[in-house]
């Protein structure tokens, strides 16, 4: 697999803490990237410093093997980019707008354009200061995906659209990732990285704290146990019992949660008679909150660069 | 909340402020040197400007009374001002009645519980105390100026024309917020509100030798009734009724506006147009210019384009068309025989209408290069630069193009209106020579690019302070041409106006050193444009 996205030490210093520190982060061709944080976590300075757009203050970025600030012009080729803030065209129609970029770009196949505005009801005939926020990110999702980039930069690309479109939405990302493209997504929408993506990296204060597939995210997380015994829970083996904690006992009913695997508090109730057994398997909702508690990080989960398939 | 409203105009009443001092200071501070000394030199050049006065009554009010200081300003001074506050006003009055709504700040202090009302009691308190702080700023520089030059101005005279003169800015910015009312965007705010004064003044203007409107210009003029005040001329009076009147009509108005506004929704005009229904488009314009380098850009702008075009060549077929008077004037006046040197060598007839056409002409492309350098700007701060780089299209690129763009555009703008030059100037038995007027206007090319390139290096570094910068570029040049000669400011000084460097070429022929520095500032503004865009943020 080649590095579609390479990052290294890559930083912006906008002063009193605010920016982006350090980044080191590959993203494979193919893959479909979450980057996962709240506002002003740094999400839309990573992507404009991988678009060209702004300077990095050290440290260096590039897509397919091109340098983003002295190659950028080449690397445009390949990328579809929707930006965090819509741009204003005025009174320009859609249909001028997509013609214009059409003609800065080159290579926009038309058919790919109607298709695109049929799949999200798109009126093209209207003007730009008619449309309503969610009509003007349709616009921006044609402006990102009609010339079928093979790696397109979204950032926060469903903010505006109704739930039909987000699900229409997702599905073209699908497509795109068939079709080989390599999706950077950022988001603060949880489901919506769940959706999509294979590795999910999450920043916070403008540092990547964790960068994980989906599946080692769940490997991971807390599980909130409720057993329910026949007689008196084995509390003395439970409590001993490694990874399980906050154990509270009412009567026969033991709840517990539990970090990692099961194996620990299942040899711990071995012998004990289960009525009932429930795992509440927290959401990936859950897991980026409990990165986001404004605590240090956990040393179980250090601050790490994006581990390589 | 009256401190919010007043912060959001604090920009536009230094502004103002700052350029009614020194308009006022400068015109009245020049008298003495342009009318002379004694009393017989003052009546003569009241006299010819009496004379000249009657060809400019569609700006200006009826030339009387000009044989001293007081009234020369009454008339070139107060008759002017309404005109200069008038764009203040219209820029102002959009801004409170839709261009707060636009950005959202209505929304946040309405949901923060002011009423609408409230809001727009504030908006004109303030606009009230910043205009009044304008006109008494202005006419002291007035009376200042008219110190220097040996003459105290009456002050319960000077008291009452700003009283009247605050009348009508007043007036007029009731008259910006109704219209706001009934408009869906600042923009179309601006352009209802600037065609309506407008209307309004000529009307008025048009009244003074035409019966019929002068009977209409009673009722739908406020600028009839501040005409009608004129203390500062010797038998002149000052027209009370008519001064409350429009304060009162300026109440009603905005009484009339706070009602609209509180029957509206807010984000929308009163007057509800049923929405059509935009023909089904889901596939890209097949409009080829679109599709084009510079092509598209020109055809973004070309409504703009077109008003700059018509606008420039009325305005040089009107200054052909008065060229025989004024160089008739210049040679019977003694205060204008000095326009007859400065305006150059040969035909007297086509230097000096050359003169003064050009003249105006620098300032009119001078505003044209701000216009677009502002259009760059806004493509920075509302994203659409950002847009376009994300296409496979390099900055130096942008750069370039803006510059074609800019030159196509001027070279437009100074075509046609030099043809409707030439043509009115033959309408007046005027013989301007093709070859001279085809040199002139190639000249003019790098003049208008040279402020617009002085805007790429701003933008390209400071967009969101780029107009501001380059505005006052341009006041500054225009100072130096119009104090450099009276204060005898040395030749390099001079030179730092881009307006000086353009020279007189109708009738002098091309001042090849000031074109060379032109084409220097060009090719070096855009050029450093280019290489500062490279280097700095997109947005930021």
């Amino acid at each position: 697999m080649t590095i579609a996205i390479s990052t290294k030490g890559l930083t912006k210093d906008y002063g009193s803490g605010r920016g982006l520190f350090d980044l080191d982060l590959d993203v494979e061709e193919g893959e479909v990237f979450g980057y996962l944080g709240p506002n002003g976590a740094g999400k839309s300075t990573t992507i404009r410093l991988l678009m060209g757009m702004i300077h990095p203050t050290r440290g260096s970025a590039s897509v397919f093997g091109l340098d983003c600030l002295r190659q950028a012009v080449e690397i445009k080729k390949d990328v579809g980019y929707i930006p965090g803030e819509l741009p204003q065209f005025g009174g320009l129609r859609g249909k001028e707008i997509i013609a214009y970029m059409a003609g800065l770009r080159g290579g926009v196949d038309e058919k790919v354009v109607r298709e695109i505005c049929e799949r999200f009801q798109l009126n093209l005939g209207q003007r730009f200061r008619e449309y309503s926020r969610g009509t003007k990110q349709k616009l921006a999702i044609v402006l990102g995906f009609m010339h079928q980039p093979r790696l397109l930069m979204l950032d926060e690309p469903t903010g505006g659209l109704d739930p039909l479109n987000q699900q229409e939405f997702y599905k073209m990302c699908r497509e795109a990732k068939d079709r080989g493209a390599t999706i950077f997504l950022s988001s603060h929408i949880l489901s919506e990285v769940e959706h999509i993506s294979d590795r999910v990296g999450i920043i916070r204060s403008g540092r990547l704290i964790r960068s994980a597939t989906l599946h080692e995210l769940h490997d991971i997380r807390v599980h909130e146990v409720e057993i329910e015994f026949a007689g008196k829970p084995p509390v003395d083996a439970i409590r001993a019992a490694a990874g399980v904690d906050h154990i509270e006992v009412n009567g026969s009913t033991l709840r517990c949660t539990v970090h990692g695997t099961f194996a620990a508090l299942m040899r711990a109730i071995d012998g004990s008679e289960v009525v009932n057994l429930s795992s509440h398997e927290p959401s990936l909702e859950e897991v980026f909150l409990t990165y986001y508690r404004e605590e240090p990080v956990p040393a179980s989960l250090p601050s790490v660069a994006a581990p390589r398939r | 909340m009256l401190r919010i409203t007043w912060r959001l105009q604090r920009g536009g009443l230094i502004a103002m402020t700052a350029f009614g001092i020194f308009y006022g200071l400068i015109q009245a501070s020049a008298y003495k040197s342009a009318a002379g000394t004694t009393p017989a030199q003052q009546a003569a050049f009241g006299h010819q400007m009496e004379v000249l006065g009657q060809s400019l009554i569609y700006l200006l009010p009826k030339p009387v009374g000009l044989d001293n200081i007081s009234g020369f300003l009454q008339w070139r001074v107060y008759g002017v001002l309404p005109l200069l506050f008038g764009i203040w006003v219209v820029i102002s009055g959009a801004g409170a009645s839709r261009g707060d709504e636009e950005r959202g700040l209505l929304d946040e202090w309405v949901s923060a519980g002011v009423s609408p009302i409230r809001y727009l009691v504030a908006r004109v308190a303030g606009f009230f105390v910043a205009a009044a702080i304008a006109v008494v700023a202005t006419s002291a520089a007035i009376d200042a100026g008219a110190i220097s030059a040996g003459t105290a101005l009456d002050l319960q005279a000077v008291t009452e024309v700003s009283i009247a003169l605050l009348a009508v800015v007043i007036a007029s910015y009731a008259i910006v917020v109704v219209i706001g009312q009934l408009t869906a965007s600042r923009s179309a705010t601006i352009g209802v509100s600037s065609g309506v004064l407008l209307v309004m003044f000529f009307i008025n203007s048009l009244g003074r030798s035409i019966d019929s409107l002068h009977q209409t210009a009673q009722f739908v003029s406020p600028f009839y009734y501040y005409d009608r005040s004129n203390p500062l001329t010797s038998g002149g009076s000052f027209d009370a009724v008519g001064t409350v009147g429009l304060f009162v009509f300026a109440a009603v108005l905005f009484a009339v506006a706070a009602w609209f506004m509180q029957r509206r929704d807010l984000g929308s005009s009163l007057i509800h147009r049923r929405s059509r229904e935009a023909p089904l488009a889901q596939a890209p314009a097949h409009n080829p210019l679109l599709r084009l380098p510079v092509l598209s850009a020109l055809y973004e702008q070309r409504l703009g384009l077109l008003a700059w075009i018509i606008g420039t060549s009325l305005g040089a077929a009107y200054m052909a068309s008065l060229g025989r008077q004024l160089v008739d004037l210049s040679k019977s006046a003694t205060a204008f025989r000095a326009y007859l040197t400065i305006a150059g060598h040969g035909d007297p007839y086509v230097a000096l209408t050359g003169f003064f056409w050009f003249g105006i002409f620098q300032l009119l492309l001078a505003a044209y290069a701000i216009a677009q350098v502002a259009r760059w700007a806004s493509d920075d701060n509302e994203g659409r630069l950002e847009m376009v780089l994300s296409a496979p299209v390099s900055r130096t690129r942008v750069v370039i193009e803006r510059a074609a763009t800019l030159v196509i555009g001027t070279s437009l703008v100074v075509g046609f209106s030099s043809l409707s030059f030439y043509y009115g100037a033959h309408a007046s038995n005027i013989n301007v020579q093709a070859g001279d007027l085809f040199q002139a206007s190639l000249a003019a090319i790098p003049f208008g690019v040279s402020f617009a390139a002085v805007g790429a290096l701003l933008a390209s570094r400071v967009p969101r302070q780029t107009v501001i910068v380059l505005a006052t570029l341009v006041f500054a040049s225009y100072i130096i041409t119009q104090l450099g000669p009276l204060l005898k400011w040395p030749d390099w000084v001079m030179r730092l106006s881009l307006l000086s460097l353009y020279g007189n070429p109708l009738s002098n022929g091309i001042d090849w050193t000031g074109l060379w520095i032109l084409i220097a500032v060009c090719v070096g503004g855009f050029g450093l444009g280019a290489v500062l865009l490279q280097r700095r943020d997109v947005g930021a």
